[in-house]
């Protein structure tokens, strides 16, 4: 009998065809509009030896294309509790500004802005969060690509909550190195080789990263994920760099922003929870139902940088697929070959014997020109 | 035309005393044309009537279980009525334009040649009229002899004038397994008597002394019928046999009148073949994927085995697996239900008329009830699937007496989730269940049965976390027959659940948290049948539950995470009861029931008080109050009210209205849509209190086609108090205070829900069709922030429309097809109305709660059921099943969600199963 069942199965295995079980689609946002447009109000009060930057802006409909409606032409200042008032100046259309400012580490501060049309907002009051250093920032060779991490911790067990954002810079090259140029039908030496050939990219994270240690016995944060390398990616094709920027969070501020990757980074689950708009510390004084969206704190902000080379890190193949093309010392064919710029010389094959130039090869503006995927300006850290 | 014994006497000896004999043996008959296909001889008799204007006189009792089957061409009366009676018992005489139908001695219509002569007293006439009829009866002709065309004389037999009511009691069981049959419906037809046997199959009606008619059914099973001549009380058992293995060609459309005739209303009941029959993904039989297509009963979604019954929340369901409470009814992510088919007799659910022995709950009630084992011999049966393999032994320990089932199901389901999406490709996920039923008869006075259930479940979504959450369950009861009048069922048991989340990937953050909840409970129930008219339900249970909110500890040596446990909770609910039910007459019954119910927070506990006025939040808490052990902390308690009012206008019509309310003590706490595993539970407390719910209903019943075809429109209308809403961003888990993050909202609910069922003949089915809106209010700003301005929102079940059908096709014994339809309105969503940038990125602006829908959901399931052959003697009989779920292949979003990615924000539809799926299994008997 037990047989009979095996052979059974076995049929039927061969018997089924499962294709993909689950699926996401995409799906257009629907053209609800909200009947207001509310102020957002984004930013910090930095505590630290730096400035303090307040951006307002509007919400947007779902349709609009403008990235940011910026609210221009309000008066922001930061208000302490012993009353002194420092004002910051718009220095770009929505973004306020101040420099250092000469605040009193004992008391608390709050954020008071009065728009173009005559509301009143104010936040509450919010003391100056110290942050520990960054210890380290580690990386780790992972199966398929390098997870990078921050280490960091309070001896006075105090911070609790952090949150950080980073931004990526990493070198490439194009594959060949341009020697020749075809300027004005002539081939002449370029001047400077390796503006073409030596680029930098970056990419700073839209992401919100926060980290609690507050159910642990010490303030100690190991090994906090900020971001993943895919396998063969580009960013370590020659060497990469992260600079990692970490403040330290009020448990309301890590609340606010917990609240706020919940609702639109992590959902998409089977068992997600129901999304809302959160609701910071910032509220309009003249019509107290009014929305608000942003959550105003007050911290300092420490940094740290590290570089990784291609050569650190085991079984790197990130590739870069060209082409070369050959052509012949005749104006004719190097007026059709590169007479149109889709195509670069790169380099010249002389005869053995008489060491004339034969042919050129070139390849394709891409493979040749790095400018177009980054720029030659090499970052004043590098 | 229904004449009753006595008429016929009279007329017999007026025939014969007071008129001329006039002998008439070569008269001219009327000539009958027709076909007479599988009716009962009554119905026969009544067409004959009309086609020859002559009258028929017989004893309606047990007539009807003569079947008459034929084609009359052109045949005078005589001759048609030779060949309905031929090789049958039955006699017949014509005399002028009257047919007397007898058993066994034709009535002489002629006066015997010596009458004059010789003087008859009418009462020995009497006294010789009775010896007839009882000889037919008693006459022991094992040829024909069946249970059902043999009287059975309960009481001692007198032959003194009967009055006054008698009691028949006993238990129904299969014949082939000596399994006892739950939820048989025995009734008297004539008298609209009607009772269905409990869960051990045992039953008692009472009825006036006399002859009559029993008929015995229930779903799955042969009709059936006893005739009996009640004397006194006494006891009848009854033998049923399963109808589908029956070769024999008996067509079955006796009566299925008892959604007519109960009392109770929204109940509904589907017995373990047709949950089989259903198809279902992966082709596990699943007996809450088929209560979800019932009228009434809605889900969020596929994954998902959590269900609203009538705008009620998933916790607002009692779920009993024999008087078990089960906390989690799921396994897989919700894709499975923790039942195991194999040893599921029936599930019924209440949706209205909750009896008041249960409680607890607001909305529904759904009792699981299992098979007993076989009492005659060792048997068993095995399952394959695409996920699951099933064994379960079952037999006899004691022949006749005592029997077991043990039945297991395990999982190799990790190579399906390789087909989920990327962001689940590297889960894993197994379980388990193990079911052991014993039952026991001491003598025929006491009975004890011991269900026992484990669950577990463990799995990661891909990612280092594990979670795993499992059930135990175990109860014993003891059913004591004191006599056909008054018995008793007492039951204790113990409920477990709990759930583990661990990780230790990152040595220092390894943790490893639980959450726990257990009950033990009591109860007795007591069932006294007063009279015909009157029966009382009563009784007391009490549970008293222990609950572990949470524990957060370290894993491993190196983890920094501090030990944070939530105080335990525990809390004592008892109840007392009593449900009058009230014949008032045989058209319009009654029954009313009181609840009462006490529930009391026990200490050591903690409690926070805060101050008044304003939103619960921990800047609030104005004092601390510790309590110690066993103390009172608080009570809250109060009645619970379920009346039920039927009144049969006709046969086959009848109204019904019914009221009741609920009061519910335990919470599931959960902002997430789905049921998910790792919701916890909460008692209520000074500061959360208990949900209170009401509901009125009005059903109308209609049967068709000698009650094959069942129609109700059912419609309600009911009311919430205290259902828990969250605070946005709530933080549920390892919350010392978790009230600072719950509210209390209320709710109402109506809708209007019709069905046509059909559960004979070769096609059968049922179309269910539900309106209904539910919608949630919180207006009240000193708990939290208001939802929507205050206004009444849509829950995130609210379908108004929603279509069933269900049906299958036997086009022979051994193959039959089932299609499964359902068409529903896509659920609540919340959009983003607006975006605006932050932290980087664009983030959503959402609109006010529920306020848009997600696409209308539509699929069509198929299954083939293949039957191996019915040879009653061979060693093992094996079934196929093929089918395919989905079969037009439509994504149905499951959700529809917007996230910000790389600084914008993207919309996505979200489908569980997003193609047809192919499924087969194979089933094995021995």
């Amino acid at each position: 009998m037990k047989d009979f069942i095996k052979n059974k199965y076995i049929w039927l295995a061969a018997l089924l065809i499962i294709t993909e079980l689950c699926c996401k689609e995409r799906y257009n946002l629907p053209q609800e509009v909200a009947a207001n447009r509310y102020l957002v109000v984004e930013g910090f009060i930095n505590g630290g030896a730096d400035s303090t930057f307040i951006r307002l802006s509007r919400t947007a409909n779902p349709a609009d294309s403008a990235i940011i409606q910026a609210e221009s032409g309000a008066i922001v200042s930061v208000e302490g509790e012993d009353g002194n008032s420092f004002y910051l100046n718009e220095t770009e259309k929505g973004k306020y500004a101040a420099g250092i400012l000469p605040f009193n580490n004992n008391i608390k501060y709050r954020v008071n802005i009065t728009t173009g049309n005559g509301s009143k907002y104010v936040s509450d009051f919010v003391s100056i969060q110290r942050t520990p250093q960054i210890d380290s920032i580690s990386w780790n060779r992972e199966s398929n690509g390098v997870q990078i991490y921050a280490n960091t911790h309070d001896p006075q067990n105090d911070t609790r909550y952090y949150s950080w954002g980073f931004t990526e810079t990493w070198e490439f090259h194009s594959a060949y190195i341009s020697r020749w140029e075809y300027r004005n039908k002539k081939m002449v030496l370029r001047s400077y080789p390796d503006s073409l050939y030596t680029c930098w990219q970056s990419y700073t994270s839209p992401n919100i990263i926060i980290g609690s240690t507050a159910k642990l016995s010490e303030d100690i944060v190991y090994l906090q994920p900020l971001t993943f390398i895919p396998q063969d990616s580009w960013k370590i094709g020659s060497r990469y760099s992260i600079l990692v920027r970490q403040r330290a969070l009020s448990k309301g501020a890590y609340e606010y922003f917990e609240n706020l990757r919940k609702n639109s980074e992590q959902l998409g689950s089977i068992f997600d929870p129901q999304p809302s708009t959160s609701i910071g510390n910032i509220r309009c004084v003249n019509n107290p139902s009014e929305i608000v969206l942003g959550y105003i704190y007050s911290s300092t902000e420490v940094e740290k940088r590290i570089f990784i080379s291609r050569s650190e890190v085991p079984k790197w193949q990130y590739v870069f697929f060209c082409e070369e093309i050959s052509v012949k010392n005749v104006p004719d064919s190097l007026e059709q070959a590169f007479g149109g710029g889709a195509y670069l010389p790169t380099d010249d094959v002389r005869s053995s014997v008489t060491g004339i130039i034969e042919r050129y090869v070139g390849s394709s503006k891409s493979c040749v020109d790095c400018t177009l995927r980054g720029t030659n300006k090499r970052p004043d850290f590098w | 035309m229904k004449f009753i014994l006595h008429t016929f006497i009279s007329i017999f000896f007026c025939t014969i005393i007071c008129i001329t004999a006039r002998v008439n043996a070569q008269a001219v008959y009327p000539v009958i044309n027709g076909e007479y296909r599988n009716i009962p001889a009554g119905e026969c008799m009544e067409r004959l009537e009309k086609e020859t204007g002559y009258h028929f006189y017989f004893d309606t009792t047990g007539f009807d279980s003569l079947k008459v089957d034929l084609s009359i061409r052109s045949a005078p009366l005589s001759q048609a009525l030779d060949m309905i009676f031929a090789n049958t018992t039955y006699k017949y005489s014509i005399y002028d334009r009257q047919v007397f139908i007898t058993k066994d001695i034709a009535v002489i219509t002629a006066l015997p040649g010596d009458f004059f002569e010789k003087r008859v007293s009418r009462s020995d006439s009497v006294q010789t009229r009775y010896i007839i009829t009882s000889v037919g009866e008693e006459e022991d002709k094992p040829k024909d002899n069946t249970s059902e065309n043999k009287l059975y004389e309960i009481g001692i037999k007198t032959s003194a004038p009967l009055q006054g009511v008698a009691k028949i009691a006993g238990y129904i069981k299969d014949v082939s397994t000596g399994e006892p049959v739950p939820g048989a419906a025995v009734f008297v037809e004539k008298l609209k008597i009607s009772v269905n046997s409990d869960q051990f199959g045992y039953y008692s009606i009472t009825l006036p002394k006399g002859k009559h008619l029993i008929n015995i059914q229930s779903l799955g099973k042969r009709d059936t019928w006893r005739q009996v001549m009640l004397y006194g009380d006494g006891s009848l058992n009854v033998d049923m046999k399963d109808h589908v293995l029956s070769l024999k060609a008996v067509v079955i459309s006796a009566k299925k009148a008892s959604n007519i005739n109960s009392l109770q209303m929204g109940v509904e009941k589907v017995d373990i073949r047709t949950i089989k029959q259903i198809p279902v993904v992966f082709g596990e039989a699943d007996v809450l994927r088929v209560i979800q297509t019932l009228p009434g009963v809605k889900t969020v979604g596929e994954a998902s085995t959590g269900f609203n019954v009538r705008g009620g929340s998933a916790d607002q369901n009692l779920i009993l697996f024999n008087d078990a409470t089960v906390y989690n009814p799921s396994h897989f992510f919700g894709f499975f239900s923790a039942f195991n088919p194999e040893v599921v007799s029936s599930v019924e659910l209440y949706k209205s008329s909750i009896p008041a022995k249960y409680g607890g709950r607001l909305s529904s009630v759904l009792d699981v009830e299992s098979r007993e084992g076989n009492k005659k011999k060792i048997a068993g049966s095995a399952g394959i699937g695409l996920l699951t393999s099933r064994l379960n032994i079952e037999g006899p320990l004691i022949r006749d007496r005592t029997s077991f089932i043990l039945g297991g199901r395990a999982t190799y389901a990790n190579w399906l989730l390789k087909y989920l999406p990327d962001e689940y490709k590297n889960s894993k996920a197994s379980f388990y269940d193990i079911n052991l039923l014993l039952s026991h008869k001491i003598n025929d006075k006491n009975d004890l049965y011991l269900t026992a259930y484990m669950s577990n479940d463990l799995f990661n979504l891909n990612s280092d976390t594990v979670y795993g959450y499992g059930n135990k369950n175990i109860v014993l009861k003891w059913k004591h027959v004191f006599n056909n009048k008054f018995q008793t069922l007492f039951s204790a048991g113990y409920d477990s659940y709990g759930y583990r989340i661990y990780s230790d990937n990152n040595e220092v953050n390894a943790y490893d948290m639980k959450f726990n909840i257990s009950q033990s409970n009591i109860k007795f129930h007591f069932n006294y049948f007063v009279n015909s008219k009157h029966t009382l339900d009563f009784g007391l249970s009490s549970i008293y539950y222990t609950l572990h909110p949470g524990s957060f500890q370290p894993r491993g040596a190196k983890s920094l995470v501090i030990p944070d446990i939530i105080d335990k909770e525990q809390a004592l609910e008892s109840a007392l009861y009593l449900t009058e039910k009230y014949n008032i007459t045989p058209q319009f019954s009654a029954q009313a029931g009181i609840r009462f119910s006490l529930y009391n927070y026990l200490g050591p506990q903690t409690i926070y008080r805060y101050a008044e006025g304003i939103p619960k939040e921990e800047n609030n808490i104005t004092d601390t109050l510790l309590y110690g052990k066993g103390k009172f902390i608080n009570t809250y308690n109060g009645p619970e009210y379920r009346i039920s009012l039927r009144y049969a206008v006709t046969d086959n019509f009848s109204v019904k209205a019914g009221y009741n309310s609920m009061r519910q003590y335990i919470h599931t706490l959960s902002n997430t849509t789905a049921m998910a595993p790792t919701d916890i539970w909460k008692l209520s407390d000074p500061n959360i209190r208990p949900q209170y719910g009401d509901q009125l209903s009005i059903g109308l019943y209609k049967n068709f086609r000698s009650n094959t075809i069942e129609t109700s429109v059912e419609t309600y209308y009911r009311k919430m108090q205290d259902v828990p809403d969250y605070k946005s961003g709530a933080q549920l888990v390892l919350n010392h205070h978790i009230e600072t993050d719950v509210f209390g909202t209320n709710g109402k609910a109506y809708g209007v829900e019709l069905m046509i069922k059909k559960l004979t003949g070769k096609l059968n089915g049922w179309i269910s069709y539900t309106w209904s809106r539910t919608f949630l209010q919180m207006n009240d700003s000193t708990k939290g922030l208001v939802i929507n301005r205050g206004e009444y929102y849509p829950a995130n079940y609210d379908k108004p429309h929603d279509v069933t059908f269900v049906g299958n096709y036997r086009f022979s014994h051994r193959f039959s097809l089932s299609l499964n339809t359902t068409y529903s309105t896509g659920r609540p969503i919340t959009i983003p109305i607006g975006k605006y940038f932050y932290a980087g990125s664009m983030r959503a602006l959402y609109s006010d709660r529920n306020a848009y829908r997600i696409p209308d959901y539509f699929k069509v399931d198929l299954s083939m059921n293949i039957e191996g052959n019915h040879k009653v003697k061979q060693k093992t009989h094996n079934s196929w099943t093929f089918g395919v779920y989905n079969m037009l292949g439509r994504k149905n979003p499951y959700s529809v969600y917007f996230v910000s990615e790389n600084g914008v924000i993207n919309g996505y539809k979200l489908s569980i199963f997003g193609a047809a799926i192919f499924y087969a299994n194979f089933n094995i008997r021995f």
